[in-house]
């Protein structure tokens, strides 16, 4: 019997129980709480089929439903894909962005609203020029030879460069004022015009990139320590390294196309859970799907009803997210020295 | 005795016709200890990275218990060969009991992570090392020498038949370098074939097991250390010239 190994495993399933306890809290909250105030009663009644009065009923099944459970996936998935793209470019400050996927949708979305498509049409361009950054990226690294990571970071910064020069030129030619606050609000993250189809959307893609994380997260470990060491235990790291990334971009590309950019996730919540949980990705991985599902769903009910207008979304992530993403640099400030 | 490694006519190259590793031939007998011994750029880091399959060679092949290295499923090749390389940079900081398991991924089906018994494993040869007080630590809070410790015992958790170590005393005190020179003869003992690469001739003399002497990529030498290693061949591939030693410490065994 090894003790250190069974402690470790009920310290992991108190923490996942306590997320999953979090997460249904929150979840109730999130939709009792809004301008339009639902009760607890109504909102457990509604739960479970019994009848309401109309006024909350649609608040509740086309606002808030949609908008709680579309916030959980989009959370879930920045969380997840920070994790990975964390792990595999062995560096704790890499954010989803890493690749230009954000930045690449951005100029997707901009583009949509600038000549006038509809909602639906604008986060499908958005996903596209999201996944094709990446391709370009990628393209231009396997062009340079690339043999490090570094080199994939370095060609990721410059086109996630240029993607943002686009947006910046999207915006001047926005003269429209309607136009330059939607690309605005667009950019700061926003779940206010989302809907059960959105969800039925991402509900898919968070189930399965989440799914293959899973199955992968011990493994993600040794990816983390490079080629050479991956070929020694025996792990497939080209592989494993395309099926990665390729995960963990499409789920930015239709989280960003759904909500918007919303910034923060990725990079502090993995960090966060690393100091709750560790290092191994066996853990950090379901924990930080759980904790990042549960952080977006709180920052997106602040934003909706802590002022007369909506807040964006990046706005409110930020200000929670800096102070949790200094006091992850303090824990850590040995190391950093 | 068999072979248990088979290298024939090896050659690689980093940049066009400035070849490395020139013609390489070597066999390695299963059950014993070779040191790899040669100047820097001599080599003898790229063998091994031939050797482990990340350096593809411009001409020859490599077997392994006469199969290709090519042949082999990557878990299939780590249960046959581990490896532990120079330096590695690690910027997440795992604990040292979760990096020594890592050495368990060639056993652990996809979808699963190390189980009860691989902790058990873990401490029995972090007890061997005596790094048991380490466990709980982080790998990138300790020393070069404590780290350089935990590889191994990676190594020995990956419980391969042949373990090959990129210069596994670079980083370890002298109380240290004995230790692992005596758990490699322990290994030897258990049927283990050992391939290191090393700066120190004394150490392999100490150890008397073989030794690969390689020069201009090719092997030069090749036998016992102590009819192999010789003043003159020392002056040769260091081209410095050497004295005798005035006096050699070593540990009783």
């Amino acid at each position: 019997m090894d003790k250190t190994y069974r402690k470790e495993r009920l310290k992991f399933w108190l923490i996942i129980g306590g997320l999953a306890l979090g997460l249904l809290l929150s979840f109730v909250l999130s939709m009792c709480v809004g301008r339009y105030a639902v009760s607890f009663g109504d909102t457990f009644r509604f739960f479970f089929g019994q009848r309401i009065d109309d006024v909350s009923f649609n608040v509740l099944f086309n606002l808030r439903l949609p908008r709680t459970l579309v916030a959980v996936c989009v959370g879930c998935s920045l969380a997840l894909s920070g994790t990975i793209y964390q792990s595999i470019f062995n560096n704790k400050l890499v954010s989803p962005d890493i690749l230009g996927v954000s930045s690449g949708a951005s100029v997707g979305a901009c583009f949509g609203i600038l000549v006038g498509f509809s909602t639906g049409l604008v986060s499908l361009f958005a996903f596209v020029c999201g996944f094709i950054t990446v391709l370009l990226t990628m393209l231009i690294s396997k062009a340079f030879g690339n043999k490090s990571n570094l080199i994939i970071i370095l060609c990721g910064l410059a086109v996630g460069g240029l993607m943002s020069s686009l947006v910046g030129l999207m915006k001047y030619l926005a003269d429209n004022e309607m136009k330059l606050a939607e690309m605005t609000f667009w950019l700061l993250g926003d779940l206010s015009k989302t809907n059960l189809n959105d969800f039925w959307v991402i509900l898919p893609v968070t189930a399965v990139g989440g799914a293959i994380a899973l199955i992968l997260s011990w493994r993600l470990n040794i990816v983390s320590l490079g080629r050479k060491e991956s070929k020694a235990m025996g792990v497939n790291y080209n592989a494993m390294t395309i099926i990665l990334i390729v995960v963990a971009t499409i789920l930015t590309a239709v989280s960003v196309s759904i909500s918007g950019t919303i910034g923060w996730i990725g990079l502090v919540i993995p960090n966060l859970v690393r100091l709750i949980v560790g290092s191994d990705n066996k853990k950090v991985v379901p924990v930080s799907m759980l904790f990042g599902a549960v952080f977006l769903v709180l920052c997106d009910m602040l934003a909706r009803s802590i002022a007369p207008n909506e807040i964006p979304l990046s706005v409110i992530t930020g200000i929670i997210g800096t102070p949790l993403f200094l006091f992850s640099i303090f824990k850590r400030r040995k190391d950093l020295q | 005795m068999s072979n248990i490694i088979e290298i024939r006519n090896l050659s690689f190259e980093y940049e066009k016709d400035i070849k490395v590793l020139n013609g390489l031939d070597l066999s390695i007998e299963a059950n014993t200890i070779n040191a790899i011994l040669g100047a820097n750029g001599s080599g003898k880091s790229t063998l091994l990275d031939c050797l482990i399959g990340i350096n593809k060679p411009l001409e020859g092949e490599i077997k392994i218990e006469s199969k290709r290295v090519d042949d082999y499923t990557n878990r299939e090749f780590a249960k046959k060969l581990a490896y532990i390389s120079q330096s590695v940079s690690i910027n997440i900081d795992y604990s040292v009991r979760e990096f020594i398991l890592f050495g368990r991924s060639p056993y652990l089906p996809i979808g699963k992570g190390p189980e009860e018994a691989d902790y058990i494993k873990c401490n029995e040869y972090a007890e061997k090392l005596g790094i048991t007080h380490l466990l709980g630590k982080s790998i990138t809070k300790i020393s070069g020498g404590e780290r350089q410790l935990c590889f191994i015992c990676r190594a020995l958790v990956q419980e391969s038949d042949v373990m090959v170590f990129d210069e596994p005393m670079s980083a370890l005190d002298f109380g240290n370098q004995s230790k692992l020179l005596k758990i490699f003869s322990d290994l030897q003992t258990e049927g283990k074939t050992i391939v290191f690469t090393t700066h120190n001739p004394n150490q392999v003399l100490d150890l008397n097991c073989n030794v690969i002497v390689l020069d201009e990529g090719k092997v030069a030498c090749f036998g016992k250390a102590e009819s192999v290693i010789t003043k003159e061949l020392l002056e040769k591939i260091y081209k410095r010239p050497f004295g005798e030693a005035k006096k050699h410490y070593t540990f009783e065994s």
